[in-house]
């Protein structure tokens, strides 16, 4: 399963949608592997700037993606594991969203953001 | 959106009711009603042992609770050098200073073992903080017990002599981790002489010497990495201490 969705809304409008759903905007000081195989993310990311490196385990191949992009969203919404681990590279840009807010407003963050 | 997954979680999230680790959680004391509250909230995961709930030095944004398993919690050193500060078990929460205090996560959390789990969301723990008094005043009290244990490691450190504080750590995870095997305690976790060293607080080669001199002496020994108490009596009065309380047998 793939672990990331491309970003294919209108940039400019993250701003509103991290206003609006009171995602926290962080910088990461060190490496943070944020979901492990077989794991629920514990929050949504959208990696806004930096780098996601996607590790599968069955296949030993290591991918790096660049933001922006959703990360663990798709796996809360439908509460199923990922097969990746993905982990985030020192001074990325990341807005976090609590789980329940995607739980509870996917369609109204979809409609600011289409994935 | 959703693309079919391989790999569906079942529910061994399990319900906070049922959780094994309840009676010692700061959660123990929640209605029925919060306890469901805090189900919808959690996310229970499972930690494959080197695997990292968190990392020192970034930001918080949640608090965790050990359903099972062991996690340390280690700090690293300007020399990089990883110091173990302390070791977590079922029903201990971590990340709560941070997330209170609002400040980058002190240490890094790492699963010692096969571990589960909860995650609760910032906003949804201090939700929960706000609706239930009790659950403040049990987090006061583990952050009190935590830094009153803090400072006695201090004083310990320029109190005491390596010794007594391998001793004193022995006993310490003795009665944490002990389980009584024929006449002997075992010590169920596996340290290597560094972890071990940064919970004493000394240099790794000083440890090292005292524990040869506690092997000679036939207080301890070590099996498979982990350490059997072979006198109790005699490494309690090393250590200064009463007797051992065993939390579980074998």
């Amino acid at each position: 399963m793939q672990s990331g969705s491309m970003i294919s809304g209108d940039l400019p409008r993250l701003d509103q949608l991290i206003a609006d759903f009171e995602g926290e905007v962080i910088v990461t000081n060190h490496p943070w592997s944020i979901v492990y195989p077989g794991q629920v993310p514990n929050l949504g990311f959208l990696l806004l700037s930096g780098e996601v490196t996607v590790k599968c385990p069955r296949t030993k191949s290591t991918e790096v993606r660049q933001g922006p992009v959703w990360l663990g969203v798709e796996e809360i919404l439908a509460k199923t594991a990922v097969s990746d681990e993905l982990t985030l590279s020192a001074g990325a840009k990341v807005c976090l969203i609590d789980r329940n807010h995607i739980l509870n407003s996917w369609d109204r963050i979809k409609s600011i953001c289409p994935v | 959106m959703s693309r079919p997954s391989s790999c569906r979680i079942d529910a061994k999230a399990s319900r906070c009711e049922e959780c094994p680790s309840r009676g010692e959680s700061v959660f123990c004391q929640l209605e029925a009603a919060a306890l469901e509250q805090l189900d919808r909230d959690k996310n229970t995961n499972a930690y494959k042992k080197g695997q990292n709930l968190f990392v020192e030095g970034n930001p918080p944004f949640g608090f965790y609770c050990i359903s099972s398993g062991k996690v340390k919690l280690s700090k690293s050193t300007e020399s990089g050098k990883e110091v173990l500060l302390r070791i977590a078990g079922p029903g201990e929460v971590l990340g709560h200073r941070s997330l209170f205090s609002e400040q980058a996560y002190n240490a890094t959390a790492t699963a010692m073992e096969d571990t589960h789990v909860c995650f609760v969301s910032r906003p949804a723990i201090l939700k929960l903080i706000e609706q239930n008094p009790q659950l403040t005043v049990n987090l006061l009290k583990r952050l009190g017990d935590q830094m009153g244990a803090a400072e006695n490691r201090l004083v310990a450190a320029t109190d005491r002599s390596v010794r007594e504080r391998v001793a004193e750590t022995l006993v310490v995870l003795a009665e944490t981790y002990g389980l009584q095997d024929a006449d002997r305690i075992r010590v169920d976790l596996s340290l290597t002489r560094d972890e071990l060293s940064g919970l004493v607080g000394a240099a790794t080669e000083n440890v090292i010497r005292v524990i040869t001199e506690f092997k000679k002496d036939g207080i301890i020994d070590e099996h498979k990495k982990q350490f059997m108490v072979l006198d109790v009596e005699a490494l309690s009065e090393v250590a200064s201490r009463d007797g051992i309380f065993l939390k579980s047998k074998a």
